[in-house]
């Protein structure tokens, strides 16, 4: 028996990146929340969000309505000084093609991030209201977008450590619950096939896949 | 020559023979965890994989601050599979050989490293068997074959008597290892002849082990730590 590799170059295969705590090396929403200094309030928000205490959903569209008084050009401005995991970050700008980000954050806020990692990304979407403000549209359900990705792809690996990655970790044929940040949460433990705390093994390990 | 890029750990079983009430690797001889001793060996190996199972939170997090990099593999289904099934979790995505070592006992650093060495010689599809002089109660005979410092194993045998046993630790193809239910080494079988290396080691299964280890220790010094 040979145990099959794939090259990376391979277009079939698809890397798909948690944003939050996996790829930024911080948690975004709260570092946002320090303009209206209500950072702590956020933090603890966030916490409880992280690991299953409150449904995501109902935590995003709490954290939009407070977070959406900072205008966005300034919300933009603090998303592109965020700090990313070098590695992680390096790896997906080699392998654009076969990397997408998928996270519940807002498209809008987001967007400086993802034009440094030049890969495509599954969000939560907005529409800009008539003062250029964006108003929340749609909050990503992450295993619905690697459904969409298991349609172009036969094998999608997932990269992430909270809860609401739980149903991506679910749907994806490989998962890889990553503590870079902080310790992946139990139930991302779970549901996991690998579990990696630095971001150079995290990559050699997802080379290898 | 190539130096063993991969090491794969089996530390996914329940240790139920020793009765600590924690994961066996977690257990301390001399001051250090199992764990601790079996990844000295491997400073210079690039990808160590880490296969857990029992406790998983609890080996991660107590390994991971030995060593950051390690890639920890999940077994779910420890409680009714074996070292191969684990072997085989580690195994499936790693292209070219790894070492897999069972995770229940110190092996003795200076014959760990010349089997490294002799392991980086060989061809890519080669094998190698590490063998130790018998030291359980319920060995696995080697059946070997020696000329000059090589030695060559034909077989494995609960009856046919020799000096060696099979010391769980063998170096791979990984694409050979496969998923089942049966002892590694009968699995070994199906490639023999293959080169064998000896290396020194103790088992740690039961709490006599455990006692015998820590008494071993005071007069041999196998890690310069007295």
């Amino acid at each position: 028996m040979i145990v099959s590799c794939t090259k990376i170059g391979d277009v079939m295969k698809k890397f798909a990146f948690d944003l939050d705590g996996t790829v930024t090396k911080v948690e975004t929403l709260p570092l946002l929340a320090k303009e209206l200094d209500l950072a702590d309030e956020m933090k603890l928000l966030t916490d409880l969000t992280l690991s299953g205490q409150i449904p995501f959903e109902k935590s995003f569209r709490l954290r939009y309505l407070i977070l959406r008084n900072i205008p966005l050009k300034k919300i933009q401005e603090i998303m592109d000084g965020v700090e990313l995991d070098a590695e992680i970050a390096a790896f997906i700008r080699e392998n654009k093609k076969n990397c997408a980000v998928v996270t519940g954050n807002l498209d809008c806020w987001i967007a400086p991030i993802i034009a440094k990692l030049g890969c495509e990304s599954f969000s939560s979407t907005s529409e800009p209201d008539e003062k250029n403000s964006p108003v929340l549209k749609k909050i990503l359900d992450k295993g619905s977008a690697i459904r969409a990705l298991k349609k172009i792809s036969n094998k999608v690996v997932a990269v992430g450590e909270s809860f609401n990655d739980v149903p991506m970790f679910e749907e994806a044929n490989i998962s890889v619950a990553y503590g870079g940040v902080h310790k992946p949460v139990s139930a991302a433990i779970s549901v996991s096939d690998y579990v990696v705390f630095d971001g150079g093994a995290l990559c050699r390990l997802l080379k290898m896949l | 020559m190539q130096a063993v890029k991969n090491a794969v750990i089996a530390a996914a079983g329940m240790g139920t023979r020793l009765g600590a009430g924690k994961p066996k690797s977690l257990i301390k001889i001399n001051g250090k965890a199992l764990l601790e001793y079996q990844l000295s060996l491997l400073a210079n190996v690039e990808n160590v994989f880490l296969v857990v199972g029992f406790m998983e939170e609890d080996v991660m997090t107590f390994a991971s601050k030995i060593r950051r990099d390690i890639i920890f593999v999940r077994n779910a289904n420890f409680q009714h599979t074996k070292t191969l099934g684990s072997f085989y979790l580690a195994a499936r995505n790693i292209n070219g050989s790894a070492i897999f070592m069972d995770g229940d006992m110190i092996i003795e650093p200076r014959t760990f490293a010349k089997f490294l060495e002799t392991a980086a010689r060989l061809d890519d599809n080669e094998l190698l068997i590490a063998v130790s002089k018998r030291i359980s109660d319920d060995p696995v005979y080697c059946a070997i074959e020696q000329r000059g410092d090589d030695l060559r194993i034909h077989g494995f045998s609960f009856e046919e008597k020799s000096a060696y046993e099979w010391a769980n630790v063998v170096y791979m193809p990984a694409g050979l290892m496969i998923n089942g239910s049966s002892h590694t080494f009968e699995h070994l079988q199906k490639f023999l002849p293959a080169a064998a290396k000896v290396i020194d080691r103790l088992e740690i299964d039961t709490p006599e082990d455990l006692r015998g280890a820590e008494k071993f220790f005071k007069t041999n010094d196998w890690f310069g730590i007295n």
